[in-house]
């Protein structure tokens, strides 16, 4: 049995620009930047259907809900007070009733390339920056990685200045410093971080603990060609040369996660906005030699 | 021919066709037609391997009652449901093997013949009700109200509500009370053959033990309802229930994936996630229980090179985290990969007889002889020999006065490796003792799962009906047939 799962509308803008800012007779620059935007709404759902399930994993979900963008991300929030996260009196944080509190989406707001093309004679330079603005992803290995203590922020100094894997009482632990006691004041209490089920435990901790933004700017591509003139090769039967060294995912030059690469997904059908596990993402480096007959 | 300045405009169109439906709306690659023995097979095997699992993500009764605890991850152990959906896994399995079992009657419920044809064919399905009474009392037992007369609507209802567990319970007695004179009338006529994973088709095997299940749902309501109680247990009493040496299981096979639970969970994956906890061990170390070879492995607890000292050595339930090499093990037995699962057996049969002979109910013996019996089947069970002394010490003694904290203490020990009925002992007789986890207090640990965390996204309504019916989906809050008070220091008798 098949059924239409929903309906859904997409409302897009995209605008592409052509610059060409320096011509000389040996020397052209060339910008291109390319800008769009896409506004996806959930119509509506087969019939009786509230929210489409698109994922279930440990305590995130990611849905689809008439009215709200295609792949909202689901769970604990934190607890706010005075618009700052709340810990118990344990010095915990503390999490949210509603277990289907919209923490995010995966859709961003809108994403950009720019690229920039140098050229004097047969000599080419090209550089591509993507950027995305907006998205969020709910990412396990963070939640996992602190939580066993494999990634750096788990040890090293507290706020005091003392090792963070000391015992409280020795001046160690560490605390959630930004955030206040359910009455509003500042919260005081340090708890363990030494080990497993304490301060970088994901079930002392709301979902949105691990939600973060997906913004990036990325320093997609960088091409070095050269064309060898046709003077060079004269009469032979070689009509051209073209020697090019590429390299493309050189660097994210900026991003609002620690532990992995924004763009890596789970899978490539629905079930977006969930990093776990994803490898880094590959640096490549090639050279391109084209000869024309 | 040469052309010059081309402006060609291609404009495509795409239709975006988001969903045709196929003309027939059927798969043309998958089998549409199944014969009713395989899927029994399926529907068998299923079944009760989910009643028998224990894998953290879908089944943790063997830690709701301590018999095991976790090395690694032992979230579950602690009483953290949410983050492995754990609820959602065995609500799930339940509603596919419902499915199943559904689609097998279908198969064969309008299938007529001469009369002995028509009696076997009533005898199979009689058995397929057994298996979902078990599927349901179980779902029943582990969270209180749930889909019951609009499960397995499909399509046209995609939002079932709950149904109140009183009146599954009720219903399932009565379903089973049906099964048992069908099969009464139909002994001689046969049923399944080898699809029938537990008995091969032995309408008597089936019979008893619908009179066994039918004795255990009704000793479930022994506080809150004593007469339904007495009167269900009489009336299994009556069609008989199964007798020394028999018992219900599901018989695996050496192959993978029909493995057992316990060879499944560690051998194919080389993990160790799971261990014996010390609740139960110390507790047979103190009484030295000679089951404990049949149950668990020893361990080398000395410190000292080239001397050994082997001991029954637990998980401390609830613990951080434990080395797999400092703690006992399942026995070898029960590492076999077709080590048998048990769904009912005789020694639980003589248990429920004590607590009912204990409450001054009629039964065929007295208190104390069903006790004993209890304890004596179960050594048979595990092929161990039973020390007379182990009756006459202090914590072992019949004594009317401690006849809750005796059958209660000795039907767990019996009911080792049968996670549902464990719990469901100790939520009825607060006994044993259990163990507290670092950090928490006794209060904490669970009277049922949670609802599925799913079913406020998927089926808002009714999942918050039922919760407040049942007085809040906590796991705090009781199943209606667990009246005591759950504490650690619960009352010796009746």
């Amino acid at each position: 049995m098949y059924v239409n799962g929903g309906e859904m509308e997409n409302k897009g803008l995209e605008v592409a620009l052509h610059l060409v800012p320096v011509k000389t007779a040996d020397f052209q620059w060339n910008i291109d930047v390319n800008w769009f935007t896409n506004e996806n709404t959930v119509i509506s759902l087969a019939e009786g259907v509230t929210s489409l399930q698109l994922m279930s994993a440990w305590d995130v979900k990611i849905n689809a809900v008439p009215g709200e963008p295609y792949g909202t991300i689901r769970g604990t929030d934190y607890v706010w007070t005075d618009g700052k996260k709340t810990v118990g009196d344990n010095g915990y944080l503390l999490r949210g009733d509603d277990p289907l509190a919209v923490l995010g989406n995966v859709q961003p707001d809108w994403n950009m390339g720019i690229g920039n093309r140098l050229s004097w004679k047969g000599l080419s330079f090209y550089a591509l920056i993507d950027m995305q603005q907006g998205g969020d992803i709910y990412s396990i290995n963070t939640k996992y990685g602190q939580a066993t203590g494999v990634y750096a922020e788990t040890v090293g100094n507290n706020p005091k200045g003392n090792p963070m894997r000391d015992p409280v009482d020795e001046g160690g632990g560490n605390i959630f410093a930004d955030a206040v006691f359910e009455d509003g004041t500042p919260n005081d209490v340090y708890v363990p971080a030494y080990r497993w089920g304490r301060y970088w435990y994901y079930n002392n901790s709301p979902t949105a603990r691990y939600v973060f933004h997906a913004s990036y700017v990325k320093l997609r591509e960088v091409s070095l060609s050269y064309s060898l003139p046709a003077t060079v090769l004269g009469d032979s039967f070689i009509r051209g040369v073209d020697i090019s060294l590429i390299g493309r995912n050189l660097w994210i030059i900026s991003k609002n996660v620690t532990h992995f690469d924004p763009e890596v997904i789970l899978t490539s059908g629905n079930q977006q906005g969930i990093e776990q596990g994803a490898y880094p993402s590959v640096r490549t480096f090639g050279v391109n030699v084209k000869l024309n007959f | 021919m040469k052309i010059k300045n081309i402006y060609s405009l291609i404009l495509v169109l795409v239709v975006l066709v988001s969903a045709c439906e196929l003309p027939d709306n059927r798969d043309p690659k998958s089998a549409t037609d199944v014969p009713a023995e395989t899927l029994m097979a399926n529907a068998v095997r299923n079944s009760l391997a989910l009643i028998d699992n224990m894998s953290q993500n879908t089944n943790i009764s063997r830690m709701m009652c301590q018999y095991i605890g976790m090395t690694q991850y032992t979230d579950p152990s602690r009483y953290v449901f949410d983050v492995r959906q754990i609820p959602d896994g065995y609500w799930n399995t339940s509603y596919l093997v419902l499915q199943d079992l559904k689609e097998v009657k279908k198969l064969i419920q309008d299938l007529s013949g001469s009369d002995s044809f028509n009696r076997m064919n009533a005898n199979r399905l009689a058995i397929v009700d057994i298996l979902e009474v078990l599927v349901y009392h179980n779902l029943v037992d582990i969270f209180g109200n749930v889909p019951y007369t609009e499960a397995l609507g499909g399509f046209d209802g995609k939002t079932p509500a709950y149904d109140d567990q009183v009146a599954i319970y009720s219903d399932l007695q009565a379903r089973l009370t049906a099964d048992i004179a069908t099969l009464a009338a139909g002994i001689n006529d046969g049923s399944w053959g080898e699809e029938d994973l537990s008995f091969g088709g032995d309408v008597a095997l089936w019979k008893k033990t619908a009179a066994t299940i039918k004795a255990r749902m009704g000793m479930r309501l022994a506080d809150v309802d004593p007469t339904t109680a007495q009167a269900e247990l009489a009336a299994a009493i009556s069609a008989g229930m199964l007798e020394a040496g028999e018992s219900f299981q599901l018989h695996w096979t050496s192959v993978t994936p029909h493995t057992n639970t316990i060879y499944a969970s560690f051998v194919p994956t080389a993990r160790n996630d799971y261990g014996p906890a010390n609740t139960i061990i110390d507790k047979m170390v103190t009484l030295d229980d000679a089951r404990l070879p049949a149950y668990f492995t020893q361990v080398d607890t000395s410190t000292e090179v080239g001397v050994e000292k082997l001991a029954y050595v637990g998980i401390p339930y609830g613990e951080i985290t434990v080395a797999y090499t400092s703690i006992s093990h399942f026995s070898d037995a029960m590492f076999e990969p077709n080590f048998p699962a048990t769904f009912a057996c005789h020694a639980e049969v003589q248990f429920m007889l004590a607590e009912a002979a204990a409450r001054g109910w009629t039964t065929p013996l007295s208190a104390q002889e069903h006790y004993e019996a209890g304890i004596q089947e179960s050594h048979d069970f595990w092929g161990v020999t039973l020390d007379p002394a182990y009756l006459a010490q202090a914590d072992v003694a019949w004594d009317a006065a401690r006849a809750k904290e005796l059958i209660g203490t000795q039907k767990w020990l019996a009911q080792y490796n049968r996670g549902m009925e464990g719990w469901a002992t100790w939520r009825s007789f607060d006994w044993p003792v259990l163990n507290v986890p670092p950090d928490l207090t006794y209060s904490d640990i669970p009277f049922r799962y949670p609802y599925p965390f799913n079913e406020p996204d998927l089926n808002a309504a009714n999942y918050t009906a039922a919760s407040s019916a049942i007085g809040g989906d906590d796991v705090r809050t009781r199943v209606f047939w667990d009246a005591n008070a759950g504490t650690q220091t619960p009352a010796p008798g009746f």
